[in-house]
């Protein structure tokens, strides 16, 4: 496992300088049908787009399109019916159960709209525990480490405050930046995120947003499921999906801090109303 | 619409349903086949003696024209018969039966038999199927403990010589003879046809010696100790009465297995209780948000119970139905090692203590859903939905954290947080796992008890002793010459002894009927009065007092000085014969023969009006041979007459055929509790895992491997597992003493102690019943793998 330093000293200039235009995500003909009692659902048809490496990219469409289903199936947490998933490079589609299971917890992060985490444990608990969990050996320095790189993390955050809290203790918006830090505690290579945003008020997600945007400045990329136009109005690309159809793509550059917000939302749900949404 | 509710809920959750079902049926089976098991124990012996019609005394005397007379001037005249009968039979000993020209006993057993016609009224004899018996012509039946101990079968042809005349009979039945029955009665009836008996009856013989049995039935209030001492005080000459408290007595080792039975079912039911609550308040929280929801949507609380009640008493009616009739089964599984040695009440008051048992389950987990569903009242909505079932809240000052925790993975962290900040889901696992272990290791360490000779010779309350040899002369010298003539008898088995190279140290006991009160005859109790000749009385067991040296001083046992509220110092009178002696307690005893129900005298009292109702001749080898059997040949040889038995040998008369039931009930109750707990444990990681799909599912989104998971939940099940198997096998030294000790000393014996075998009791059977629960586990986590991550969304 790499830890936080060691990326930004070696990663970052030798990976970006000379690969820009690298594929993080290729998505081929990804078809995902559930069959249930009598009665099988075809929910992704022929689903076909791809990610560079440090791009942000939104999925919005109506409920029940199949957009959480998508990001499921790009990410390994569920098999596609047929069809192939490049993460990296790698085709997943095909991987067997462990080897997912060892690519989600080093090589992804994952960020929900109910922000799972475990009850038992502390806020900071839940945060180590991947760590924990990815580090082959047992040892007390390297555990200090991590618990160095969480609070570092929590600190950016600014959640430091709640590190010893219970989940049932703290806001929404704090737990959903405690579950971003989750997801960045073993460096994943990508970030995917299923309306991250979808139970915050307005502002609690613009500041978990703003911690978005700044980790993909930072080169994170990040597959991000909205159904909020100012969310996906923050990223660089949006898919539209309707019927597990990519109806369209809107490419909307990267996202500055200044005021352009407001025409970016502007052309955003010109688009999205051309689209039907 | 309510209908369509209930149809929705039971198909969604059909996991936790099921299981709420089979835990149904499962307590319903364990409380009511347990119920009728402890009704038919508890009732075995009673329920023998009533249906065997078994008079209060029986007397068997010889058929001579004065003991007849003498007998029936008693029973037309005494104030204490209601009524009584008089049948004939015949003695004879049990060397001549033969098979093939060889007999079937060796002279080893000096043993009576009586033979009789099929009895029609009293003290009845019954088949192995607990019919009536009934005999054709030629036909024999043998008591059950004959068949095992030298291999006769039904079908077989058995031979009685008699007189030099071989009559040949054909087996065609085992007897199950309560007043004969057990082990320890020595003698044993032998049941033939009318027509054969008759004829054999109306021969003279010198080897079938005629007989007359007395059925004879107290008067309504009188005791039959009342009766049997009323008899005693005519002083005639029997060959041996039979009352119900011998009977009883004889069933001590019978009733000491059922007792390990009863203990088991009582924990059986215990933990079917257990496990009942547990499961129905886990469902119904999870009912908790739907409830919510539909209070929600505007459907009153009343309807919503009413919903509910009706789901809990659809599964609850057919689990207890289900269960009802798996009790048959399960009841009969556990009462088969007792069936050989009790006639078992298999009739209305087993169906009934079934239905009890399962009714009960039936009623109480209506009773649990309706005061866990009666919260649906006070629950506001948001509450309901909101808790849903997230369970309880855990105060932050308990928590553990992980960070602390430097040298654990992260599964077995888990594992140790899960039982330390929600210990109290595991709580029902943990009481099961104690409560099993000890419900292994307990009868374990009772059977063991039974098993071991050494203590099971104190409750027959002899001293320590190797051997004991008896001549068909010293029997006969001690009714006919008195003392003198035993004791020269006695010298001559020791010169025997010491001719063969075993030096023996023997010496007699003695035992006389008697009576014994305080102030009124009347109100007195019937005892038995043993002596030991030539051997210092201080070497007896005493557990207070000393040991009573002069000829009016005696030890009691503590039944004696209980129910006659003795105390050291006290005095007693004590009838033997037709004579009344005052006498001293000096000292209390243990013991439980003759249900504890005896008094020691020293040698320097003499008994002088009446002749001992039962001989011993025991004692020690200088060395103990190695080789008992070339010890017994070389004895043998030296005094064909004399007959040994090692305490091996006692132990065998004593216990016997018992072993075997004994060894089959021990395997039986390790398999059943084996198995419940197996399910048991199966169901209840199941449900945990059912309320925990969506954390399963998060860590599975975060990476945690399948196997990662099931180290995680086998660790935490394993850490309750060894801990209460841990607790559980502390536990079972102190209980197993307390119920050893409490058991024996109801029948009288203070001083038996548990025996302990420590490698079964510590490390054989606790390990067995650690594998076999964490194979429980493991084949119950299977959802695990079938978990797909999008459940991390599911309303848990
Ligand atoms: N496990 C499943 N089994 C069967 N059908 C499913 C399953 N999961 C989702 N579906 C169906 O697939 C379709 C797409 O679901 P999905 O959750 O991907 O939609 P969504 O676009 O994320 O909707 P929303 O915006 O409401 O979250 C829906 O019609 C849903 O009913
Ligand atoms: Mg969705």
């Amino acid at each position: 496992m790499q830890t936080m330093i060691e990326k930004v000293v070696h990663s970052d200039p030798v990976e970006t300088a000379e690969k820009p235009h690298e594929l993080s995500l290729r998505v081929t003909d990804l078809c995902k049908t559930y069959i249930t009692d009598k009665q099988s659902l075809n929910v992704l048809r022929n689903v076909n787009f791809s990610m560079r490496k440090g791009d942000f990219v939104s999925v919005m469409g109506p409920s029940g399109s199949g957009k959480s289903t998508l990001l499921y199936t790009v990410s390994g947490m569920d098999k596609p019916t047929s069809g192939d998933v490049e993460f990296f490079g790698q085709n997943i589609a095909k991987l067997g159960e462990n080897k997912m299971a060892d690519l989600r917890l080093n090589e992804m992060g994952f960020v929900f709209q109910q922000m799972h985490m475990l009850r038992n444990l502390s806020v900071f608990d839940n945060i180590i525990l991947a760590a924990y969990h990815a580090s082959v050996k047992v040892s007390a320095s390297h555990r200090r480490d991590i618990n160095e790189k969480a609070k570092a993390l929590m600190r950016r955050f600014d959640i430091i405050d709640i590190m010893d809290k219970d989940i049932t203790e703290v806001s929404g918006g704090q737990l959903q930046r405690a579950c971003l830090c989750r997801a960045l505690i073993n460096d994943p290579k990508m970030i995917f995120a299923d309306e991250p945003t979808g139970s915050l008020n307005s502002k609690a997600a613009a500041e978990v947003m703003d911690k978005l945007n700044t980790l993909n400045r930072e080169g994170a990329t990040i597959l991000l499921v909205t159904h909020d136009i100012k969310v996906a109005a923050r990223t660089d690309k949006t898919l539209y999906i309707v019927d597990g159809n990519i109806q369209g793509e809107l490419e909307l550059g990267k996202y500055g801090d200044t005021g352009e917000a407001k025409t970016r939302e502007k052309n955003l749900s010109n688009w999205l109303v051309n689209m039907g949404w | 619409m309510h209908l369509s509710i209930l149809k929705n809920d039971l198909r969604r959750k059909k996991s936790v349903n099921l299981i709420l079902t089979v835990f149904i049926i499962l307590a319903a089976m364990l409380m009511g086949g347990s119920s009728s098991v402890l009704f038919s124990t508890t009732t075995a012996v009673d329920h023998m003696l009533e249906k065997s019609n078994v008079p209060d005394m029986s007397i068997y005397t010889f058929d001579q024209p004065d003991v007849v007379g003498a007998v029936e001037a008693w029973a037309d005249t005494s104030d204490k018969i209601e009524s009584y009968r008089v049948e004939d039979a015949l003695l004879m000993m049990i060397s001549a039966f033969s098979r093939d020209g060889r007999r079937v006993v060796d002279d080893k057993d000096l043993v009576s038999a009586f033979l009789v016609a099929v009895p029609e009224n009293d003290s009845k004899i019954f088949n192995q199927e607990n019919q009536a018996l009934e005999l054709s012509p030629g036909e024999i039946a043998i008591p059950m403990g004959f068949h095992k101990t030298y291999d006769l079968e039904i079908g077989d042809t058995l031979d009685i010589v008699a007189d030099g005349k071989t009559t040949s009979f054909v087996i065609s039945a085992y007897s199950k003879d309560v007043v004969f029955g057990s082990d320890m009665m020595a003698s044993k009836r032998f049941v033939i046809h009318a027509d054969d008996f008759s004829r054999f009856h109306s021969q003279e013989s010198l080897d079938l010696i005629k007989n007359k049995i007395w059925s004879v039935n107290a008067k309504e209030g009188v005791s039959f100790e009342a009766l049997s001492n009323d008899f005693s005080r005519r002083a005639v000459t029997v060959i041996t009465t039979i009352d119900i408290a011998t009977i009883r007595q004889t069933y001590l080792v019978p009733m000491l297995i059922a007792t390990v039975m009863i203990v088991v079912s009582v924990s059986l039911i215990l933990i079917s209780f257990l496990i009942l609550r547990f499961t129905i308040v886990f469902t119904i929280q999870e009912d908790y948000r739907e409830i919510g929801v539909m209070k929600g949507i505007g459907i009153r609380s009343k309807v919503v119970r009413r919903i509910y009640r009706t789901k809990y008493l659809a599964i609850a009616l057919f689990g207890g139905l289900v269960g009802f009739g798996l009790s048959f089964i399960y009841s009969n599984i556990m009462m088969r090692s007792l069936n050989d040695l009790f006639m078992m009440d298999n009739g209305v008051g087993q169906i009934v203590f079934t239905l009890i048992g399962s009714a009960l389950v039936v009623g109480l987990s209506m009773l649990f859903s309706s005061m866990c569903t009666r919260k649906i009242n006070k629950v506001s909505v948001v509450e309901a939905i909101r808790k849903g079932n997230t369970g309880e809240r855990f105060s932050k000052s308990k928590r553990l954290s992980l960070y602390t925790k430097k040298s654990l993975r992260a599964p077995g962290f888990l594992a140790l947080s899960d039982i330390f900040n929600g210990f109290r889901k595991f709580l029902v696992l943990t009481l099961t796992f104690t409560l099993g272990t000890l419900l292994i290791i307990v009868p374990l360490n009772m059977i063991n008890t039974l098993k071991d000779k050494d203590e099971m010779m104190k409750i027959f309350g002899m001293p320590p002793h190797d051997v004991t040899m008896m001549t068909e002369r010293a029997f006969q010298v001690a009714v006919t010459s008195g003392q003198e003539a035993i004791e020269e008898e006695i010298q001559e088995m020791q010169n025997a002894s010491e001719r063969a190279g075993y030096p023996v140290d023997l010496h007699l006991e003695i035992g006389y009927s008697a009576n014994i009160f305080v102030d009124e005859p009347d109100e007195g109790m019937r005892i038995d009065v043993l002596q030991g000749i030539r051997f210092p009385i201080e070497d007896y067991d005493y557990s207070e007092g000393r040991a009573p040296i002069r000829e009016n001083e005696i030890a009691v046992s503590t039944m004696v000085a209980e129910t006659l509220n003795l105390q050291i110092g006290d005095t007693v009178s004590v009838q033997v014969g037709q004579e009344e002696y005052a006498m001293l307690v000096t000292a209390i005893y243990s013991s439980i023969n003759n249900m504890g129900m005896n008094i020691r005298a020293p040698e320097a009292f003499v008994f002088t009006s009446t002749s001992p109702s039962t001989i011993s001749i025991i004692g020690s080898f200088e060395t103990m041979p190695e080789d008992l059997e070339k010890a017994t040949a070389a004895i043998k040889a030296q005094n064909p007459d004399i007959s040994i038995s090692f305490e091996e040998d006692e132990y065998q008369r004593y216990i016997g055929g018992t072993v075997e039931a004994i060894d089959g009930m021990k395997n039986l109750i390790v398999v059943v509790v084996l198995s419940i707990i197996f399910l048991i444990t199966c169901l209840i990681v199941r449900m945990l895992i059912s309320r925990e799909i969506s954390q399963i599912a998060l860590l599975k989104s975060i990476g945690f491997r399948c196997s990662s998971l099931s180290r995680w939940q086998i660790g935490r099940i394993s850490i309750i597992l060894v801990l209460s198997v841990a607790v559980g096998t502390a536990l079972s030294l102190p209980l197993s003493h307390l119920l050893t000790g409490s058991i024996f000393g109801m029948l009288g014996a203070s001083s038996v102690t548990a025996v302990i075998e420590p490698l079964q009791v510590y490390a054989v059977y606790p390990l067995i019943f650690l594998v076999s629960t964490i194979t429980a586990v493991v084949v119950s986590i299977g959802q695990i793998k079938q978990t797909p991550v999008s459940e991390i969304n599911s309303q848990e």
